[in-house]
């Protein structure tokens, strides 16, 4: 027997970071007493300790809920929790598909904020009912109706009817969950169709191979039944199938409009893509389910580690993390300066941030990484075209006919008092401007083209600092546009150092010459002959240092027999040599690299 | 092959900012009696370290610290030990390390009377205010004064000390000591420069801020300066610091570097017996103790690492490394063994070789660490 899709609400929530989401999802536990008091644990849905300590989500996770609702009828609500960041876009569009509604909580005193923006129009594409709620009405500073008539004016959506809550003191959540019921439409599917399914996510579990989960669009689903991902055209046998509640929760069979999960043996997440259609191999759906996509990685860097004899576990980390996150790609990269690593690319930079937190933290490993850049798509003189996501392998100059980079169109909500430091800022890094808007008296809503590049950057930090915390940006890949750069090569003693080389545009690219030769200058210890450092865009130098030449190392005395000390200190200088790297002959201890990498990030 | 006998006298009146040796502040004679009481015993013991030297003993030298603080019957008492223990040679160069203002020229004369045929004495700069800054304890005039006692009392074989690259040092103020050095006319001249260990006074002046940090060009500089005027002061440089009058250079320490056995008795002596190296107690109460309780005061001893000493010791002296003698020592071509290394430091200009030998060029001798580190 499968549930009467009648009585299924599906829905998601939408919120900016901080406006309460966790804490109120809580709530929505509590109260359906999917939780108990006791067990209550705070961000119940947030279980990776990373996600807990940022205040972010970064998987979906889907919660079944049991509601007897005011009407006296019994629903089944299935919560499902979206990853909150830009980085995850993709994920967040197909977690929101497999919904019907969402809330949308905004913070009663802050008001709309960029990030809720960007959620809230990829839920309106998706077509999902939005229930506007207004959360920490408790707090002093709230100010409902001003923020009422800002989700009017910005998102145009009428909010006359929003509850006012607080998932603090649990103030209007029973009123949200009416909502839910009342206005958030049943799901609606053939229950007669073939088997069709929306994976919206996975994970890895070490006892049960990968767990997927998804939502039943036609049909039903049962265990033993031998199904089909239409993408990838991989069959596996279901071998179980459940529910959380919060619990994992077996189930007999998955009808139209549910929620849960199966396994089925598979070996690794990479196996299963979200968005990918999941049918019945005996009997398959003719349409898969629209809006599915290859997850593309934005951001990449080079991950070295810092001791080259830990090369093997770091590999061995990087598979095991991948077994959990598809979205990150490596492969094997050497560079003279650092040594053997891996050329990574992430999904944004934030998605960078968290691998490389979690390659140190879960697996004991600790780690350089180069500055982060994006891919190019080089097209050279005999007219091929080719992509490029490494500086140190970018053809050289002169077989570059044009480069194009990645464009992002970047949404920015802030006070006016901050349009001083943010429009040049915004200038500075290439941005063309595609909309200026005042949303309230005081509230201005930016829209810009940016090369992503800049915003890998340091632009977040730099926006934070010029609007002192009060600006919120969100952005989408908006595709890929010719630009003047080039590529900057730092050369040792002749010798280009690969970690080195940055891809920037044309009119930065003196500045950050002069400062890398300036830094290398300061690193770099004298030799025991004189070491050019320059910086040069192909064949013309634009910066140049000069280490001057040791002057002297010597022994004062050696007498009385502690020559074997002097041996010794002799012996300790030359191993020191020894875990230096080497750029032809010059000996450059890695702390330097790591200085410069620092520079090139900022 | 002949032999050495090193004598370490670790007292001093006050400790130099610069120095990290063994040394120990002077609190008197008595302190000073029981450790020569103990080193008379430690040399003369027949079941010590050395139990049959079976060669002559050419050279005796006494260093510190300052042995100049002991007297001459305290002297003497030591040197009748050795000679009593070991067979003297009979033109023994006898030498004592001196601290200028801890002689007197009644104690010179009865030093030179007891056999002290050489004196080393420890002048490090005639710059007043450079004494102060390495706390030496004496003045320039007390260092004046000490040469002219050393010849009125018939020393003829008198080599001082000067060290260059000092804190706030120029290079003018490093030639005015060099002029009144070759002026004074020694036999020998040894010159240093300046080495900063962790955990003297000195180098924690230098970490805070409160002496300027000497600057390696300038020091190189002084190194040009003080090959150029002991040059032509006749003063040849047999070593990278040392220089001498032909027929002066020091026969003792030549042994060091020629890998030639030195006993070393004392606190913190060194030995060497031609193949292996041991050194004794650094602590001088330890040292005492141990002697007295008919214990050896040897805590350390290792297999010397003969073919690399005899390569980065030979490279000390001017004259460098016999290829021919390497051979007969180890049965093997150094040119083979370490051919590239040789070459790239002859291209890079440090050293020069030909078919017989190997030796340092002025800038392979400042950067002679970086040199000898190819030979490890």
């Amino acid at each position: 027997m499968v549930m009467n899709p009648e009585n299924i609400r599906n829905f998601s929530i939408i919120a900016h970071i901080d406006h309460g989401k966790s804490t109120l999802a809580d709530r929505i536990l509590q109260l359906t007493g999917a939780v108990s008091e006791r067990d209550m644990e705070d961000q119940l849905l947030d279980d990776m300790d990373l996600e807990r300590e940022r205040g972010i989500t970064i998987k979906a996770h889907a919660v079944r809920l049991d509601y007897k609702a005011r009407d006296g009828r019994p629903y089944v609500l299935n919560l499902i929790d979206t990853p909150g960041h830009v980085d995850f876009s993709y994920e967040v569009s197909r977690s929101l598909s497999a919904c019907e509604g969402a809330l949308l909580i905004v913070d009663a005193s802050q008001g709309v904020e960029a990030q809720t923006l960007a959620n809230t129009y990829l839920a309106i594409d998706n077509d999902l009912e939005l229930l506007p709620v207004l959360n920490k009405i408790d707090l002093p500073s709230a100010e409902p109706d001003r923020i009422k008539e800002q989700i009017e004016n910005i998102i145009g959506l009428d909010a006359s009817d929003a509850v006012l809550a607080s998932a603090k003191t649990g103030v209007g959540v029973e009123d949200i969950l009416e909502q839910i019921v009342r206005k958030i439409p049943a799901p609606k599917g053939d229950p007669n169709a073939p088997f069709k399914a929306l994976i919206f996510d996975s994970w890895y579990d070490s006892y049960r191979g990968v767990i997927v989960l998804f939502r039943v669009i036609d049909g039903s689903l049962k265990k033993g039944t031998k199904i089909k991902f239409l993408n990838t055209g991989r069959e596996y046998l279901v071998e179980t199938i459940g529910v959380n509640r919060p619990r994992p929760t077996p189930i007999n069979e998955l009808g139209v409009g549910e929620v849960g999960f199966m396994t089925a043996s598979i070996k690794t997440v990479a196996d299963v893509q979200i968005g990918d259609t999941i049918t019945e191999a005996a009997n398959p759906t003719k349409e898969p389910f629209p809006g599915f996509q290859e997850v593309k990685p934005m951001v990449f860097a080079g991950l070295y580690p810092t001791d080259s004899a830990q090369y093997e576990d770091l590999r061995d980390a990087m598979d095991k993390l991948r077994l959990n996150d598809a979205s990150f790609f490596y492969e094997p990269e050497s560079s003279t300066a650092l040594g053997f690593g891996f050329r990574c690319g992430f999904l944004g930079l934030l998605h960078m941030e968290i691998v490389q937190e979690r390659l140190e933290r879960e697996f004991n490993l600790e780690l350089i990484t180069t500055a982060p850049g994006v891919r190019y798509r080089v097209t050279t003189t005999s007219g091929e075209v080719m992509e490029v996501d490494s500086p140190a392998r970018m053809p050289e100059t002169g077989r570059i006919s044009k480069i194009e980079e990645p464009y992002i169109e970047a949404t920015i909500l802030t006070n006016d008092a901050y349009l001083g430091g943010i429009l040049p800022l915004l200038d500075e890094k290439r941005g063309v401007q595609k909309k200026f808007e005042f949303v309230t008296s005081n509230r201005v809503m930016l829209v810009y083209q940016l090369p992503l590049n800049e915003i890998v950057l340091d632009f977040y930090d730099r926006l934070k600092s010029v609007s002192r915390g009060y600006a919120s940006l969100d952005y989408h890949f908006s595709g890929y546009q010719e630009s003047d750069l080039v590529k900057l090569d730092v050369l040792v003693s002749g010798e280009p150092v690969d970690a080195l080389s940055l891809v920037l545009h044309r009119k930065t690219a003196e500045a950050k010459g002069k400062l890398v030769t300036a830094k290398m200058k300061e690193l770099i210890p004298r030799q025991l002959f004189e070491v050019p450092i320059q910086a040069a865009i192909g064949s013309k130098i634009i910066a140049r240092e000069t280490v001057k030449a040791m002057g002297k190392n010597v022994i004062a005395k050696c007498y009385g027999g502690d020559i074997s000390r002097k041996r010794k200190l002799l012996e300790k200088q030359k191993e020191g040599k020894k875990r230096m790297k080497k750029v032809g002959r010059v000996e450059i201890p890695q702390e330097a690299f790591l200085a410069v990498l620092k520079v090139n990030e900022g | 092959m002949t032999s050495g006998v090193y004598i370490h006298v670790p007292f001093c009146k006050s400790r130099c900012s610069y120095c990290d040796f063994a040394t120990d502040v002077y609190r008197g004679r008595g302190a000073v009696d029981r450790y020569v009481n103990a080193l008379v015993k430690e040399i003369s013991d027949p079941n010590s370290e050395f139990p049959n030297p079976t060669s002559q003993i050419e050279t005796l030298y006494f260093g510190g610290g300052t042995p100049s603080l002991l007297s001459p019957r305290q002297l003497e008492s030591i040197v009748s030990a050795v000679s009593d223990r070991f067979a003297l040679a009979d033109d023994l160069e006898l030498t004592l390390e001196m601290n200028p203002a801890t002689v007197t020229p009644e104690k010179l004369r009865a030093y030179r009377s007891i056999g002290v045929n050489r004196a080393s004495f420890g002048v490090q700069t005639f710059n007043n205010r450079d004494l102060k800054l390495l706390a030496r304890g004496h003045d320039a005039t007390d260092a004046r004064l000490t040469y002219i006692h050393l010849r009125e009392a018939g020393f003829e074989n008198v080599s001082f000390d000067l060290i260059a690259g000092l804190p706030g040092q120029s290079i003018d103020d490093w030639q005015t000591n060099l002029e009144e050095a070759v002026a004074l006319a020694p036999e020998h001249l040894s010159l240093y420069l300046l080495e900063i260990h962790e955990g003297t006074p000195l180098a924690e002046q230098l970490r805070s801020q409160r002496r300027p940090v000497p600057d390696e060009d300038v020091a190189a500089e002084m190194y040009e300066l003080m090959l150029e005027m002991t040059a032509s002061a006749g003063l040849d440089q047999y070593e990278i610091s040392n220089f001498a009058r032909s027929g002066f250079e020091s026969r003792h320490n030549s042994k060091y570097w020629t890998l030639d056995p030195v006993f070393g008795f004392g606190v913190s002596a060194h030995s060497f017996d031609g193949r292996e190296r041991y050194s004794n107690e650094r602590d001088t109460n330890l040292y005492v103790n141990a002697i007295e309780s008919g214990a050896s005061a040897v805590v350390a001893r290792e297999p010397a690492e003969l073919r690399s000493e005899f390569v980065f010791l030979g490279l000390r002296m001017m004259r460098g490394v016999d290829f021919a003698e390497y051979e007969r020592r180890f049965g093997e071509d150094l040119r083979v063994r370490n051919g590239e290394g040789i070459d790239r430091l002859s291209s890079l200009g440090l050293i020069v070789a030909d078919e017989r030998r190997m030796k340092l060029t002025r800038r392979g001798a400042l950067l002679s660490n970086e040199v000898f580190a190819e030979f490890l």
